[in-house]
């Protein structure tokens, strides 16, 4: 049987994961989720799973070489010029 | 001409196009565009349909770029458009789902053969299954996702980006985080590491 203040401490770490790997926490607030992440093996792999994630998650960033901005580029000159010949022509 | 533009390269381009400077915009169009084109794809349902929101969200913003104002940086401004624009268009597709190419090539593609072929197969398949769990987060929990874990950000800048004060969005970051992790359960585990109880509500 877990105490109390293990289960206060469970529910207190489950909503503080993000932040606790953001380093996003105040010194008091991250040892009580260290200290819990050590005393719960639940909470010590959703810690560990989540770190993976976020890790896996970098990896899917992307940028194709695309011709967009000329594309782009093109449209505001067309447009520029348009609405030049039609306000000040 | 993709790197990312120094806060105060940033400025002085900004500051230039809203004297209506149209060379300073396009130079703006020139670093942002493969960047915002990323992230609105992941909320667009095919490719084409990204590519025309990014299209609007560049003229759209040229033209309320003196509404800009500027303390914020720049490209929060331009995902919040290009989010908005490709939410609109996929809209008007009523019953389409978003995609998420893994077609496309990667910038950092050559920079990842790393010479550990199992290494390099497994963060492949981890890759593949949090591209499709992704896809079917619920919009305000993937906007989170992608803005911060994909592209980035920091926690400000994609709080901004989505017009979220801080709080509301480390809220939404958590529940998007905490459902892909269940999501993808069996691809992060440790060996060691027996499997949660299924059916635990993540999301709720
Ligand atoms: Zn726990």
């Amino acid at each position: 049987m877990h105490s109390p203040r293990f289960h206060l401490d469970h529910r207190f770490t489950r909503g503080r994961l993000s932040a606790f790997h953001d380093g996003e926490l105040g010194p008091v607030e991250r040892r009580r989720v260290e200290h819990h992440i050590a005393d719960c093996p639940d909470c010590g792999r959703a810690a560990r799973s989540l770190q993976r994630v976020i890790g896996g998650l970098a990896l899917l960033r992307r940028r194709n070489r695309s011709r967009l901005a000329a594309g782009v580029i093109e449209r505001l000159r067309t447009q520029t010029r348009r609405d030049g010949d039609g306000s000040r022509h | 001409m993709s790197e990312l533009l120094s806060k105060s390269e940033e400025e002085a381009l900004v500051s230039r196009a809203k004297s209506g400077d149209g060379t300073a915009y396009e130079a703006l169009v020139r670093h942002n565009a493969d960047r915002l084109y990323a992230v609105v794809l992941r909320f667009s349902a095919t490719e084409s349909d990204a590519e025309e929101a990014t299209q609007e969200a560049f003229l759209r913003a040229w033209r309320s770029i003196g509404r800009f104002r500027g303390d914020a940086r720049f490209f929060t401004w331009l995902y919040r458009i290009g989010v908005n624009e490709a939410k609109r268009i996929l809209d008007r597709r009523p019953g389409a789902d978003v995609v998420a190419s893994t077609e496309e090539r990667r910038i950092d593609d050559v920079a990842d053969e790393a010479p550990h072929v199992d290494v390099q197969a497994e963060g492949t398949e981890l890759r593949e299954v949090l591209e499709q769990a992704i896809r079917r987060l619920p919009d305000k929990y993937r906007a989170a996702v992608v803005l911060r874990d994909v592209e980035g950000l920091s926690t400000a800048e994609a709080a901004e980006a989505l017009g979220l004060r801080e709080a509301a969005f480390k809220s939404r970051l958590h529940r998007g985080r905490m459902a892909l992790r269940a999501a993808v359960a069996h691809y992060v585990l440790d060996d060691d590491d027996p499997l949660p109880e299924p059916g635990a509500p993540e999301l709720s």
